[in-house]
């Protein structure tokens, strides 16, 4: 129950600020421009292309760009405002000396910093299914409401769910580590440059920005399967570190 | 009882940066406790050191009976605080503000706007916090501290920013809660006028070292043994070497008057009967300073 209120209080936190719209614009901003599109060449999704894999070919169209790049800046964006929310006005001191432990108030932020997370793929779910079904509706007069791959599409949000942790742990860190909000920026884009530039290399796993770039792909260099247990426990230790330096911290506000 | 009780304090922030030198208070539960000192002294570092904001180097804090490192989260359920500059969410209202916290303490949600009322920002409404004045956001700050009706307020410059008029609000509003709820209230500050109508006890922080420590009366009697007097009479010459006689050393001829430090009450009629039996017109006895700044000069001054 004191865990619930301290989300409760992170969430409120965040509320009517720029997190929440940038999250929902970034995430549907592909799957509009697709759609408009679309209506405006007369392209749609018919009955026919509906049953045989036609969704999964829309979810690789929004998929490609929006994994690869909008994501990844995504999260360099939303855990530096998660982190800005305390910094901006020192508010880690009136945090620190509420009655919550340590611990509660580092898993009630990330926490909140993966609801967020969630939200974002739920909505490119939904930014799929208007990039399928609105454009067939107004061509068609007709609703593709047939082979709607809800468990395939679930399943490839997963994946690229597991291929973004670890670009949510290392901003996560550095986000907390750091007040000025330019340094978190700056390694995150420095890091997401730099793995375009190596991401071929045998070697580019060790960058947490390498994952999205192996989803896209299809593998991994050298490890194919292995890829999502190497994403997984790259965001494990990175939190682990990310909490001992949190709760070492000397100052805290 | 003591609410706050801190032995051998000891903190630095670099080799050659010590910035308290072993501070021992106490905070007697039930008082107003004024901590004193000029800026850098170490009044800061002491009260984010008693509310875990800096990790402890050396030494001992126990808050309302319990020891900050190891009952934390218990201490901080029954203690307020503001540190320096208020905190706050500026993008939200002052409610959601209060409700963020009200959520973490869990009390009730009625208090919010018993403590809007309290500092007179009940009418606020969805005002975001970024657009108050800065006074506003202090009273804002005094009301997230109150939120959760804390044993022990500790407020670190609480004055700043306000007008006169707040100032004097603010006082009262202390005066009250100390008087009809028994908050315990530490309140730092540098400037001595500004706290000495409500304190109680007090001490003072000089170079990270506590110079006095005790009751506000005590410190009106130390005041008055250190205070200057103004002697004018007839024959300043004359009025100097008697005075020297009766065992004063710091004499000084100032525009034809007599300046004496170090002199009480008692001492100084007993000069008066001594120069009026040695048949000098005594015009003018004059005790200089009756506010507290120059016994914390004097204090801070020595050390």
């Amino acid at each position: 129950m004191k865990f619930i209120n301290s989300l409760r209080s992170e969430i409120l936190k965040i509320k009517g600020s720029s997190l929440l719209w940038l999250s929902i614009f970034g995430t549907l901003l592909i799957p509009i421009a697709l759609t408009i599109r679309n209506i405006a060449i007369g392209n749609h999704l018919n009955l026919e292309a509906a049953r045989h894999g036609g969704w999964m070919q829309e979810y690789v169209r929004v998929a490609e760009p929006f994994v690869a790049f909008i994501l990844p800046v995504g999260a360099i964006l939303i855990c530096s405002l998660i982190a800005q929310v305390e910094y901006r006005n020192n508010n880690w001191k009136q945090v620190h000396t509420t009655p919550q432990s340590y611990t509660r108030i580092f898993c009630a932020k990330y926490t909140v910093l993966f609801l967020l997370t969630g939200l974002v793929f739920l909505l490119l779910l939904l930014g799929v299914f208007i990039l399928g079904a609105l454009p067939t509706l107004i061509l068609d007069g007709s609703f593709p409401h047939e082979g709607f791959p809800i468990e395939a599409l679930s399943k490839e949000l997963l994946k690229s769910f597991i291929a973004m942790l670890p670009i949510i742990g290392i901003q996560y860190l550095v986000s907390l580590r750091y007040a000025n909000f330019l340094v978190s920026i700056g390694v995150g884009l420095a890091l997401f440059v730099g793995t375009i530039l190596v991401v071929q290399y045998k070697y580019s796993f060790v960058s947490p920005f390498s994952y999205p770039f192996f989803y896209i792909n299809g593998n991994m260099p050298d490890l194919d399967h292995r890829m999502y247990k190497y994403a997984f426990a790259y965001f494990l230790l990175l939190t682990i570190v990310n909490f001992i330096l949190y709760i070492s911290k000397r100052q805290k506000g | 009882m003591n609410s706050i009780e801190i032995r051998g304090l000891k903190y630095s922030y670099g080799k050659d940066d010590n910035i308290l030198k072993g501070i021992d208070m106490s905070v007697p539960k039930g008082s107003i406790f004024g901590l004193l000192g000029k800026n850098g002294a170490g009044k800061t570092t002491t009260l984010r050191l008693v509310l875990g904001l800096i990790k402890k180097q050396k030494g001992d804090i126990q808050i309302l009976g319990k020891s900050i490192d190891k009952s934390r989260i218990e201490i901080l359920q029954n203690v307020g605080s503001l540190i320096e500059a208020p905190s706050f969410y500026a993008h939200l209202s002052a409610i959601e503000n209060l409700k963020i916290l009200q959520l973490v303490y869990g009390c009730a949600d009625s208090r919010i706007g018993e403590v809007l009322n309290l500092v007179g920002l009940a009418n606020t409404g969805k005002k975001k916090v970024g657009q108050f004045s800065l006074g506003m956001k202090q009273r804002l700050s005094i009301a997230i501290a109150l939120l959760h009706n804390p044993e022990l307020l500790i407020l670190d410059e609480p004055t700043n920013g306000l007008d006169p008029n707040g100032i004097v609000e603010m006082r009262e509003l202390l005066k009250k809660l100390n008087e009809e709820n028994g908050v315990t209230i530490v309140i730092s500050s540098h400037l001595l006028a500004e706290i000495e109508k409500i304190i109680t006890h007090l001490a003072i922080i000089d170079h990270g070292e506590v110079v006095f420590q005790g009751k506000y009366s005590e410190l009106k009697n130390l005041k008055q043994k250190n205070a200057t007097v103004i002697i004018e009479t007839e024959d300043a010459g004359r009025t100097s070497e008697i005075i020297k006689g009766l065992g004063f050393s710091e004499v000084k001829e100032v525009a034809g008057a007599i300046q004496l430090e170090g002199a009480d009450k008692k001492e100084v009629a007993a000069i008066n009967k001594q120069l009026v039996s040695s048949g000098i017109d005594v015009y003018q006895l004059k005790f200089l300073e009756d506010d507290l700044e120059s016994i914390f000069i004097n204090l801070t001054k020595n050390n």
